[in-house]
């Protein structure tokens, strides 16, 4: 079996965070993960940066104008923030 | 003979109360995830409004072709899209896109290894991701230029697959990547300046900012390397 380097890895690093590349591959790269402290560290990295992301930029709460008018136009209701 | 009694094969075009009831849960589950996507292509509370209850009109007006048990988040964000692309986008003033050079994919890694400060902290990494979690994130995203930052927006905070963005933005898959990891690389240099702003006020270490949403800590879900 072909082993992926780190070059192989880096190149991979996005999609496969993204949960995107094949299950062949993908266990490879695992490997190569559990193998490389540097790759480890890298993807780790990548992927706390992405958490962070998302703590910071999710979690808005629809405006009350909003929902009254939505409600309203829908004919449904929508619960208060 | 010859008459034929036309059964109806198709709901009424009176709604029911039923669609009324499935339309509802609809926008209770997605509401506010849709308003935060939104105002990060926006960047305006009233034009997200605007472009929320827009979206939800059209979603009504076609809801009898949407197809109980299919992805109704796709399909919505689909027309949040599509709405957007259609007015506010053209009414807006986007700066002009300038790409920067090719910055590499890992800007943040390379920077926190090469930085003498962040290495002097001991542990670069941690000490560069926690800079970042008091920088103004949603500042920095929001400078990511169309059409980058609805791949990133679509991929990062709201998790959608490759072949789930194709669909909601109608372009190849080949593409969707491309957009993305642009957008990441935007994102990523933009960080670094943020954080650099984050870091000090007058010449100190700043306190951490906290105007983060009271969200859970950052260990949100995540798919599964592999996992389709």
């Amino acid at each position: 079996m072909s082993e992926v380097d780190c070059r192989e890895l880096l190149r991979q690093l996005w999609t496969y965070l993204d949960g995107e590349v094949d299950a062949p591959l993908c266990e490879e790269l695992q490997r190569h993960i559990a193998r490389c402290l540097p790759c480890r560290q890298h993807a780790e990295f990548e992927r706390r940066l992405r958490e962070i992301i998302q703590y910071k930029c999710r979690g808005e709460r629809a405006p009350e104008p909003l929902r009254r008018d939505l409600a309203r136009l829908l004919g449904i209701t929508i619960p208060t923030a | 003979m010859g008459l034929c009694a036309v059964t109806p094969t198709h709901p009424s075009p009176t709604v029911s109360q039923e669609d009324r009831a499935r339309f509802e849960t609809l926008v209770h589950e997605h509401l506010d995830s849709l308003y935060g996507t939104a105002l990060r292509l926006t960047r305006n509370r009233a034009a997200a409004e605007d472009l929320v209850q827009d979206t939800f009109l059209k979603a009504w007006r076609s809801f009898h072709t949407f197809q109980p048990g299919t992805n109704a988040r796709a399909w919505l964000y689909k027309i949040l899209m599509n709405a957007y692309i259609d007015s506010y986008r053209r009414a807006s003033r986007e700066p002009e896109l300038v790409d920067h050079e090719d910055v590499g994919d890992f800007y943040l890694y390379a920077k926190a290894q090469e930085s003498e400060e962040y290495r002097r902290a001991g542990d670069p990494e941690e000490a560069l991701l926690a800079r970042i979690m008091d920088a103004d994130v949603k500042a920095a995203l929001e400078q990511v230029p169309e059409p980058f930052r609805m791949a990133v927006i679509l991929a990062d905070l709201e998790e959608f697959s490759y072949r789930e963005i194709a669909e909601i933005l109608g372009i190849p898959i080949g593409t969707v990547m491309s957009r993305l990891y642009r957008g990441r690389r935007h994102l990523q240099r933009l960080l670094w300046e943020y954080a650099k702003r984050a870091g000090y006020v007058d010449g100190e270490r700043a306190a951490p900012e906290r105007t983060a949403p009271e969200a859970e800590p950052p260990a949100p879900r995540r798919r599964a390397p592999g996992d389709r």
